[in-house]
């Protein structure tokens, strides 16, 4: 009996050991994104699974947690083989390079020859690129043209012009309809280009590890977040919470157009275009410029990167299936722009001449205007710090809670966050 | 005899290696992760008592432990209170009573999942069900998570809905309660009221004290409903502690700080369960007792 049921166990076990053996040899692969690039990056995957008889195993969530996520598994050396990773992630894993598999490595898999260096560079660190971008974005001004059209608008050509739009839309269609909707990361990220073209000058002076603003200028910061809720220009984040926690284009005022105006990224927008109630329909707007400004203070940069992950025992397969979603004429059919416009030129032929790379598609028209403006004040890479941004959201939450002035909220987020960067900012 | 141990160790090592594993050991590394910077890339530092040291001028760690016993001291009275009234009421011989049992008890059979959470938050958003209804009798909408003391009083209903297992246990003690002493109190003329106060409730101390005790320990960790419903929001007003945890070590990738935190989380809920069992002995009566102090 006794005999019996330690054998059992054994038999047990073993063939528990047996299947974590089969798993082995899976690929894993893991990215965020919406629904749309869910589809079409699991679609590239049978059709690379059905030609190389390979397995993949593909994890993929929404942008909330991923981060989180990635870490705790980078950290118990657990990560996927192929990541899709953000540009600001790097100093985060690989301060030194040796975070990720260095790309250059895999020559024989993974063609590079269809990139410009300046774009490998972005993921290099030390000579080693840990990270291949696939496209460049840039967050810009995108409209629901149905409801400004109601509102009897055209879009804002200027600052001023936007902040003015509020009234209207309260006066035309009501309290509940607003010409924009911005939360905290998108308030940062426009507010910041607003600075750059009026005072020529970064948010954060990474030489230093603290802002680059005076205390005066970091109260103006928040007094324009203030102004726009005051001028019924953008929700206050006390009414976007009145909706729950949940993603801005799961909300329904997005959906059904009281929201009608984004600052966003172009690589993400169609998510958020496919989810409005039909027949509405999302327009790219013109960016605000201050007269005289010499940059557009736009925050550029990597729209999203993969990486190989550096603990993984077949780098070399993770590299031919990447291949296959960048280089190859097949994945790039079936990935389209669901990564925004690749930066890999042969991708960008095939794109074209398949009619997906056209000016109708709201990320294709955005990175034609992206292109065309000024970008001479880069973005620190710490300008995403996670901490920062909720920091930012905490304050003007509190603003609009009533339980600090404009000028509390900028000196509490002023002094908490200067402590943050010296921490983010290795030396 | 010695055979037998063995083959006991074998069935029962599941559960010790995953003791050991998934408690015993993030337990301890814990503790030392406390005493060090941290980001889980790089090599950790050892840095003392800092993490512990600057817990003291943090605001954020004040806002939240202020903003976990709100809601502990909201939630457990609420739930209790409800669970033995449901327990009371279930426990008459009723017909079909066997249903309403199973029916109270589904909630709590759904457990901490996300996907009720997600379900909270269409309840209570400023569109959602809730609003929908009282627009039907006439009371304009109220933004039950954009407001601070509301959206903690949503978050708390979600557990307080759950009150299946609490019930439960309160449902098998009142049984237990002798019928001859019912039948006793009768004959000297006792009103329902009375009884329930003079015997049920006394009766019943242990087992209130036992999901006391159990809820409360549950509740200083909550940690999916306000994650999901309202992201600690508005305002930091459902920050629970363990998102403060979970936020600084996963979200701003400060592990030593974060096993400060929890390490501080753990201490204060072994005191308040020491003053709860310290102050047991003045009212929870155990069979066998005079009642009261023991002597």
């Amino acid at each position: 009996m006794i005999r019996k049921s330690v054998l059992c166990l054994s038999i047990g076990l073993a063939m528990a050991a047996g299947s974590t053996v089969a798993q082995a040899e899976e690929l894993r692969f893991s990215w965020w994104g919406g629904n749309s690039r869910h589809e079409a990056t699991n679609a590239a995957v049978d059709v690379y699974e059905a030609a190389s008889g390979n397995v993949v195993k593909t994890e993929y969530t929404g942008w909330g947690g991923h981060l989180e996520r990635l870490t705790t598994q980078i950290a118990g050396k657990t990560e996927p083989d192929l990541m899709q990773t953000n540009w600001n992630w790097l100093p985060i894993f690989s301060p030194k390079g040796d975070g990720f598999h260095d790309l250059r490595t895999l020559s024989a898999q993974l063609d590079l020859s269809q990139f410009d260096e300046s774009a490998l560079a972005l993921g290099t660190i030390d000579g080693k690129l840990n990270s291949l971008p696939v496209s460049m974005a840039a967050r810009i001004f995108y409209f629901n043209e149905t409801v400004w059209a109601d509102a009897g608008l055209d879009f804002p050509t200027t600052w001023d012009e936007l902040m003015a739009a509020g009234p209207v839309f309260q006066e035309k269609l009501g309290d509940k309809y607003f010409p924009l909707v911005l939360e905290g990361r998108d308030v940062i990220a426009m507010n910041r280009s607003y600075m750059v073209q009026k005072y020529g000058i970064p948010m954060i002076d990474e030489a230093n590890r603290t802002f680059a603003y005076s205390e005066d200028q970091m109260v103006e910061f928040f007094q324009l977040y203030a102004d726009m809720v005051e001028n019924h220009v953008t929700p206050s984040s006390k009414y976007i919470a009145s909706f729950g926690a949940a993603n801005l284009y799961e909300h329904k005022p997005w959906i059904n157009g009281e929201w009608a105006g984004l600052y966003m990224w172009n690589s993400a927008i169609n998510k958020y275009g496919n989810n409005l109630q039909p027949p509405m329909t999302l327009a790219l707007g013109e960016y605000p410029i201050l007269d005289g400004a010499a940059s557009s203070g736009l925050f550029y940069k990597p729209g999203l990167m993969f990486s190989i992950s550096k603990n993984s025992d077949q780098p070399e397969e993770a590299a031919k299936l990447l291949n296959f979603l960048l280089n190859e004429k097949e994945g790039i059919e079936v990935m389209g722009l669901q990564r925004g416009v690749p930066l890999n030129k042969y991708a960008r032929e095939v794109l074209a001449e398949n009619g997906t790379l056209n000016n109708s598609d709201l990320s294709v028209s955005g990175l034609a205007l992206i292109n065309e403006l000024p970008k001479q004040v880069p973005t620190s890479g710490h300008f995403e710090n996670p901490q920062l941004v909720a920091l930012f959201q905490e304050n003007i939450e509190q603003m609009d809670h009533g339980q600090k002035t404009v000028e509390e909220a900028a000196m509490s987020f002023y002094k908490q966050g200067e402590r943050i960067l010296r921490r983010a900012i290795k030396k | 005899m010695y055979e037998n141990r063995k083959l006991g160790l074998a069935y029962i090592s599941p559960y010790i290696i995953g003791l050991v594993v998934f408690t015993a050991f993030p337990f301890i590394s814990s503790l030392i992760i406390s005493f060090t910077d941290y980001d889980l890339i790089s090599t950790p530092s050892f840095v003392g008592v800092d993490n512990y040291a600057y817990m003291l001028g943090d605001e954020t760690f004040y806002k939240s432990l202020g903003v976990t016993f709100a809601y502990v001291f909201l939630t457990i009275p609420l739930k209790l209170a409800f669970a033995l009234f449901i327990a009371f009421v279930l426990n008459f011989k009723l017909r079909g009573i066997k249903f309403f049992r199973t029916a109270y008890y589904i909630p709590s059979i759904l457990g901490s999942s996300v996907a009720i959470a997600v379900l909270w938050r269409a309840i209570f958003s400023l569109d959602g069900l809730l609003n929908t209804f009282i627009g039907y009798l006439g009371i304009p909408p109220v933004a039950w998570l954009g407001e601070p003391h509301f959206a903690m009083l949503s978050v708390t209903l979600l557990r307080v809905w759950q009150f299946g297992s609490a019930m439960v246990i309160f449902l098998a003690a009142l049984q237990s309660v002798p019928q001859s002493q019912y039948e006793a109190a009768m004959i000297d003329g006792a009103s329902k009221w009375h009884m329930f106060t003079k015997i049920t409730i006394p009766l019943i101390t242990p087992v209130i004290f036992f999901n006391f005790i159990m809820q409360t320990t549950q509740a200083f960790q909550e940690f999916t409903a306000p994650y999901v419903i309202t992201a600690g929001g508005p305002a930091k007003s459902t920050y629970l502690f363990s998102l403060y945890i979970y936020e600084t070590a996963f979200k701003y990738f400060d592990m030593g700080y974060g096993s400060a935190l929890a390490w501080v989380l753990f201490i204060i809920v072994a005191i308040f369960t020491s003053i709860s069992f310290k102050s047991s002995k003045y009212w929870v009566f155990y069979s066998g007792d005079k009642g009261g102090k023991n002597d």
